[in-house]
């Protein structure tokens, strides 16, 4: 009578246990389509415009504390190879641009900002946490993806960058 | 073979000061802790002071309680934080020993006479450790006063499943205390308690969470209060005698939910305790909580609770009761209390924050929820908690 | 006994199958539970406080989590 009991529980309690990464996507897949409005409103850019350059898209929000550390790395990071073909996006999946500008104001961002309310984009690429960042590569490939932003990231994240720059593998 | 990605899922614990249970649901919202080295802003894993002062007072000339302390959060590395928490209080005001028939056959409270001045030290050092899914954390604590000493040690452990959807707590702590009197200040009576709990944390939807937690624990010795007294018809005053162990349980509930329309969050938290000393108590409690322009917070509510009284309580006693049991102390007769709560949250600058809350309550016979007491009992008391935290 | 046990083994399963129905909020949103009124504890000193007075004032358990050691307040 406990063994039945004890089996079912372990049953019920596999199923809220942890789900697997079913379909994210990965290195090597083709990035999804994603198309946002710039923050600024003046128009609507997709993926597939900056195909030549090598994307790091970025999937942030003014809620994401380790946003915060990961903005002055990509200001710094377009600035250094912005030269070398690498095009930084932040997409905010903030509900208002309000709140976005709140961010900005405080963290400013030297690489294009776009603003994807509705949750298309982070749809499309199945994400699985705040902040993701995703290296695109000239082809349009998914390169690298990282999910997080903490300090000890940045060396790695920057070796990375460089790499598919320069056309590695 | 496809290339590697430059790393897996991260989703760390993230280290938030604020308490072990925020930290559990910001981790629920967001991912990763970082260590900050720039200079205006906190990182994700800030170094923290916390100082804060209270005063507590009782209605009627009784009890008066002053109450500072402050707690330092220091981080080593990303996932690691050493705390050290020290306070001492000073008791003083007046505290009730007995019941006494009055004139006319209404029992009254006797207050004590003079004027008790008590200073509590107190202090506890610990250490948590964050992983990918997991969080830990030791403490270790000390308090002493004149006629009380206490050693407890504890430690709690969260697991995060489903993206932080869900979080799985459970805890257990270790009392060891000794009980003497003003008059016999070295002569200690000893007690332990062991203290279990398990919670769970579930994250319903993108606007509301609950938080359901099981606790259960077990006194032994001397749980008696070597200040209070009962009286009895026949043989006059007897001391406060209570069992020498007790077995508590409680249920609590916790729900969250956002009300877009108002802007502000609803909290309601529901808890059941029964034990082995016929006490049965529930405590409901609801409160409002809302972000302000200009990095305000508010929040009001009220609470109310009931409980029965003790087995072995009695308002006056007749006669010696058999068993040796008997107890007249306010706090085990069968009362309720109506609350209100009151807080109000400053972000002065990116560092500093300054934090007021305050409670009244008014204890009453009449919300009692059985057994016996008297109006005699009833009083009010509050608290004004003023907290300032600096985070680097 | 045995009734008690077996209602027992019910709520367990039910709250298992209630926590499994729950579905998972995708990161991006998150935002709402986020925000700092969304935590379901103030903070730790005001917490401790709380429970203290709770403790040393009411007879029923106040729930604490876990953190013992109070003071021997009449």
């Amino acid at each position: 009578m406990t063994l039945k009991f004890a089996r079912a529980a372990l049953v019920a309690l596999a199923a809220i246990g942890p789900t697997p990464a079913a379909w994210s996507v990965a290195s090597g897949d083709a990035a999804p389509a994603c198309s946002a409005q710039l923050l600024d409103g003046a128009r609507t850019v997709s993926l597939a415009d900056y195909r030549g350059k090598v994307v790091y898209l970025d999937f942030w929000a003014s809620w994401c504390a380790p946003c915060r550390e990961s903005f002055p790395f990509m200001n710094e990071l377009q600035g250094d190879l912005g030269d070398k073909g690498l095009q930084i996006v932040g997409v905010s999946v903030d509900k208002t641009a309000e709140e976005a500008h709140r961010f900005l104001a405080r963290y400013p961002a030297k690489f294009t900002i776009v603003l994807d309310a509705a949750g298309a984009c982070p749809s499309a690429f199945r994400l699985e946490g705040m902040p993701s960042s995703y290296i695109i590569d000239r082809a349009g490939v998914v390169r690298a993806v990282h999910v997080g932003f903490r300090d000890s990231d940045r060396t790695e994240l920057r070796r990375k960058v460089m790499e598919i720059l320069n056309g590695g593998k | 073979m496809p290339p590697q990605p430059v790393s897996v899922g991260a989703d760390v614990g993230v280290i938030s000061v604020k308490s072990p249970r925020l930290a559990a649901l910001t981790a629920a919202a967001m991912a990763l802790p970082g260590l900050h080295a720039r200079a205006a802003e906190p990182g994700l894993n800030p170094f923290t002071v916390d100082a804060s002062h209270l005063e507590y007072f009782e209605s009627g000339n009784r009890m008066r309680v002053r109450v500072n302390q402050a707690t330092a959060i220091a981080p080593i590395g990303d996932s690691t934080q050493l705390i050290a928490d020290g306070l001492q209080d000073v008791i003083s005001g007046a505290s009730p020993i007995n019941n006494a028939p009055g004139p006319g056959g209404q029992p009254h409270q006797v207050l004590t006479g003079a004027s008790v001045n008590d200073r509590r030290n107190a202090g506890d050092i610990g250490a948590s450790l964050f992983s990918n899914d997991n969080q830990i954390t030791v403490r270790q604590g000390w308090s002493s006063e004149n006629d009380y000493k206490s050693t407890w040690t504890s430690i709690e452990g969260r697991h995060f499943l489903n993206q932080k959807d869900t979080v799985l707590a459970a805890g257990f702590a270790f009392n060891d205390d000794g009980v003497s009197t003003h008059d016999a200040p070295d002569d200690f009576r000893t007690r332990i308690k062991r203290d279990y709990f398990i919670g769970v944390t579930q994250i319903i939807n993108e606007r509301s969470l609950i938080e359901l937690s099981l606790e259960y624990s077990y006194s032994n010795g001397f749980l008696s209060d070597p200040y209070k007294l009962v009286f009895v018809q026949s043989t006059g005053l007897l001391p406060d005698s209570r069992p020498s162990e007790r077995r508590q349980i409680s249920v609590t509930g916790k729900y969250l939910l956002y009300v877009p329309p108002i802007d502000s969050a609803l909290q309601v938290i529901q808890s059941l305790s029964t034990d082995n000393w016929g006490i049965n108590a529930g405590a409901l409690e609801v409160q409002l909580k809302k972000e302000l322009p200009g990095e305000w917070q508010v929040n009001a509510g009220g609470r109310l609770y009931s409980q029965s009284s003790a087995d072995f309580y009695q308002v006056l006693f007749q006669t010696p009761p058999a068993d040796g049991l008997h107890t007249s102390d306010y706090r085990m007769a069968g009362f309720g209390s109506a609350s209100w709560l009151l807080g109000v949250t400053k972000q002065i600058t990116p560092n500093f924050s300054l934090q007021f809350s305050g409670e009244r309550t008014y204890r009453r016979y009449a919300l009692r929820s059985g057994g016996t007491g008297f109006d005699g009992d009833n009083y009010i008391w509050s608290f004004y908690l003023v907290t300032l935290q600096a985070q680097f | 006994m045995r009734r008690t046990m077996h209602l027992a083994r019910c709520a367990t399963l039910l709250l298992m199958a209630a926590l499994s129905a729950c579905s998972t909020v995708p990161p991006w949103e998150r935002g709402t539970l986020a925000k700092p009124v969304m935590s379901v504890d103030p903070p730790p000193q005001e917490k401790q406080q709380k429970l203290r007075t709770y403790g040393a004032k009411e007879g029923g358990a106040a729930a604490t989590g876990v953190g013992g050691g109070g003071c021997g307040c009449n």
